[in-house]
């Protein structure tokens, strides 16, 4: 369960002036004519009559089932629309739905394999409700099957060809050398390195949309951490991959039965661990503890690729890692996942500036951008103008106006009016 | 002190209003007033979702439809003059819409909850020529902050007309009536003009390194961009693919351009320059409580009432006073709030100022008229009535 965050690019088609020159003339005449940079954008409500849901600056998608797979989890199986991206085990993807009347972004990874989309044009995610959460209840009681949603193209880069491409490039293995024939990288890389996959929770997802797609040649140590079989996805399926699939070795840990795993537990599951490229993906404590564990072992930090679920901005926990996918957890929960509460950091991406402040401190977002020199655009600073409206990506703010929290993914906030209560990222 | 409030005022000595006059006394009834204000505001707030986005998305289809079917019917003039005509009250309508319904609330950022890339504060431009930033740049900030404060407010009279006592007079207001025509005439130029200067001055007059987020050769080339592309439009693109019915549609888009000015402009001008609309000085508005502020939007603002269609096609500005209390609102709620804040003013003895439409124009082009000549603060200034 995650939130995009920051540059993961490729989640919304570029509303940025396109670069070319035609393109710009383009947009300069949709602009003379209609007031927006697209025709699309115009036309989008009229369009909208016909195709539900379809917007200018994204796919779309029709919901097909929505399958229980436990009291706290569900899988949505979407048919995305034609002209939709092919993707590799392990994206993730952005759904946007409306609700009552707001539009509300969520990134999820694509839990089903690329074959199945391949052969079925369907695609599934696979969604823990968090219980506070103001999106994923709604997705599991209130979304329409066959009614369609908003969707990205797929995106992120945490993946086994991708392993495979950093592992052999930072280490300069002789791996490298076998670039030129691509089906053998992935296959063939993959068995002569053999790979080893920790989840933790709802991390699982990209995981399965791997090992479904890769079952037959992968060699691979699957170590699954979770807290309470309520708290896990897919236990029977992982079964039967483990006796179906003598390749697939897998170990089921329940954090709630057994102690926390440690660097020679991990050792005792995986001996091959320091042959292997390791794909970490769960909550922020449960990796950096992960990471923390294998690198006391003697393990180089450039084997490690990790999707984190975090409300924590990945890079500001571990940026000397090789993290790939910005990605944060969307809906709070009660878990310990979220970030330590007595410090809050704002990251303003544009300018690349990260402050932290106390959380008793209570200046919106617009004094404390401009306590480190920033000059958002503002006007009244009483929350009347909308001047200094900017992006956040990431982040719960409350609107000192109407004392009402933000949700926590995307949205366009006032600054002068918010004041930060997570960790927070903006467009700014 | 006695001249705090603007002249033409036969209003009743009210609690309020003598407060006014002694304004050390009852903070409390102003924060009291607050609270109730406030409490309307959260009523409604709460109703704001899934109905509001398909009004706004009903509403844009329209436009759409109006837009691009008048300018498609405008063409079919040749076959008969009907279709022209139809054509260019289709236009006007659309661009009415546009500008006032639609683009206005939005720029607002009534919408802006929908966190809809497309109906949103940031991103939405409309068919006038007033660029979209430099418009809320001043509109949103300096004219909903400062409203009828005299010298803060430009809005009050457009520099151009003098509609109360706080301006002098001078020889050119003899003849500001026809000013006015004239202003109606070609608001659109007008509006965007007034941004631009406003913030020349603004620009100019300011050193502080903060103020400075853009600057004057932004907004001229913002200015003339935006103009631009809606000659560009109107002038030329759409001619030109007329074919031999260029001339007829340059006419008649000029033509939907004036009769969408002079609609808006008469609109705006009985929201805050009607007969009984207040003015007030900096000086009494410096660390304003938030119930004085929101008295002094009622006091400046003026009501008008009609019938749906003519709330529409107002922007719902009919209800100038609870615009400028709740600005982002979606505006079709105000229709609702109206007697709500009716009785709260009722019950604080603060005027509330609504009439019907061409009542309310009649004050306006009576204010007009009556201020094109001298007058002297002393002859009906509240200030009398207190003593």
């Amino acid at each position: 369960m995650r939130t995009a965050y920051a540059k993961v690019k490729g989640l919304e088609k570029p509303i940025q002036s396109p670069s070319n020159i035609s393109g710009r003339l383009w947009q300069k005449f949709s602009q003379s004519l209609t007031g927006n940079d697209r025709f699309s954008a115009y036309l989008e409500p009229v369009i909208q009559m016909l195709l539900p849901a379809w917007a200018a600056n994204s796919y779309r998608a029709q919901v097909i089932n929505r399958r229980i797979e436990n009291e706290q989890a569900f899988t949505l199986v979407l048919r995305p629309s034609r002209y939709w991206p092919a993707f590799t085990a392990g994206q993730f993807v952005q759904i946007t739905v409306e609700v009552d009347g707001a539009l509300v972004s969520r990134v999820f990874s694509i839990s089903s394999s690329p074959q199945m989309f391949q052969k079925e044009g369907l695609i599934e995610l696979s969604i823990r409700i968090q219980e506070k959460g103001r999106i994923t209840p709604w997705l599991a009681s209130d979304l329409k099957i066959r009614q369609w949603i908003r969707l990205s193209a797929p995106s992120g880069v945490f993946s086994i060809e991708n392993t495979i491409k950093s592992a052999a490039q930072k280490a300069s293995l002789p791996l490298q050398k076998n670039s030129t024939q691509k089906d053998e990288d992935t296959n063939g890389s993959a068995q002569s390195r053999p790979l080893l996959f920790i989840a933790g929770g709802s991390g699982i997802t990209p995981f399965r949309a791997m090992l479904h797609e890769y079952k037959e040649t992968l060699q691979v140590t699957v170590i699954y951490s979770y807290r309470g079989a309520a708290q896990s996805l897919f236990l029977s399926e992982l079964n039967q991959l483990k006796t179906n699939f003598p390749n697939i070795k897998i170990h089921l840990l329940d954090s709630s039965r057994q102690p926390r795993m440690n660097a020679s537990r991990l050792l005792e599951l995986a001996p091959e661990v320091f042959g292997s490229a390791i794909l970490l993906c769960g909550p922020p404590a449960f990796m950096q503890h992960t990471v923390k564990e294998i690198l006391s072992l003697g393990v180089s930090k450039d084997r490690i690729l990790q999707e984190s679920f975090s409300s924590t901005p990945i890079n500001a926990i571990s940026s000397h890692y090789a993290s790939v996918a910005l990605n944060g957890r969307s809906d709070l929960s009660q878990d310990n996942f979220l970030a330590p509460t007595d410090e809050r950091q704002i990251h303003f991406l544009l300018s690349q500036k990260t402050m932290s402040i106390n959380s008793n401190n209570n200046d919106p977002l617009l004094n404390l951008a401009e306590s480190i020199g920033l000059k958002p655009v503002h006007g009244c600073r009483a929350g009347v103008c909308h001047q200094c409206i900017c992006k956040k990506r990431q982040g719960r703010v409350l609107n000192m106006r109407t004392q009402q929290y933000s949700d926590t993914g995307p949205e366009d906030i006032q600054l002068c009016i918010s004041v930060p209560v997570d960790n927070v990222a903006l467009d700014l | 002190m006695q001249n705090d409030i603007a002249p033409n005022s036969n209003e009743p000595r009210t609690a309020l209003l003598q407060d006014r006059l002694n304004p050390s006394s009852s903070e409390e009834m102003f924060a009291s007033f607050a609270h109730d204000i406030e409490a309307v505001r959260s009523e409604f707030a709460e109703k704001v979702g899934d109905k509001d986005a398909r009004y706004i998305r009903k509403l844009i289809r329209i436009h759409r439809f109006l837009d691009w079917g008048g300018r498609l019917s405008m063409v079919l003039g040749f076959l008969h003059p009907l279709f022209w005509v139809v054509g260019v009250l289709s236009l006007a309508t659309a661009k009415i819409l546009d500008n006032m319904e639609i683009g206005h609330n939005i720029m607002h950022g009534q919408y802006d909850w929908m966190n809809d890339p497309n109906i949103n504060s940031r991103t939405f431009e409309w068919d006038n020529m007033a660029d979209a930033n430099s418009w809320k740049r001043y509109h949103n900030h300096e004219h909903h902050t400062y409203t009828n404060i005299i010298g803060k407010d430009r809005d009050f009279g457009y520099g151009l007309l003098r509609m109360s006592d706080d301006t002098r007079w001078k020889r050119k207001n003899i003849w500001q009536f026809f000013t006015y025509l004239n202003l109606s005439f070609w608001f659109e130029w007008g509006v965007a003009y007034h941004e631009l200067a406003g913030e020349r001055i603004f620009v100019g007059k300011r050193k502080k390194a903060s103020k400075l987020h853009i600057t004057r050769e932004q907004l001229k080339r913002a200015f003339f961009s935006k103009a631009g592309k809606q000659l560009f439009k109107d002038y030329l693109f759409f001619p030109l693919i007329s074919g031999p019915m260029f001339l007829a549609v340059l006419l008649g888009n000029f033509i939907a351009n004036i009769l969408r000015n002079i609609w808006t402009s008469t609109i705006i001008f009985c929201g805050h320059f009607t007969e009984d609309v207040y003015t007030f000085k900096m000086s009494e508005c410096e660390n304003e409580s938030r119930g004085r502020w929101f008295y002094r939007q009622i006091l400046g603002s003026s009501n008008l009432e009609g019938s749906r269609w003519f709330y529409i096609l107002t922007g719902h500005l009919s209800h100038q006073i609870e615009h400028h209390l709740f600005p982002d609102i979606p505006a079709h709620h105000y229709v609702a709030m109206a007697p709500k804040i009716r009785a709260i003013c009722d019950r604080y003895h603060v005027p509330y100022n609504s009439d019907s439409f061409w009542k309310q124009y009649a004050g306006v082009l009576m204010r007009i008229i009556r201020y094109s000549f001298p007058t002297t603060r002393k002859t009906n200034s509240l200030a009398k009535l207190s003593q």
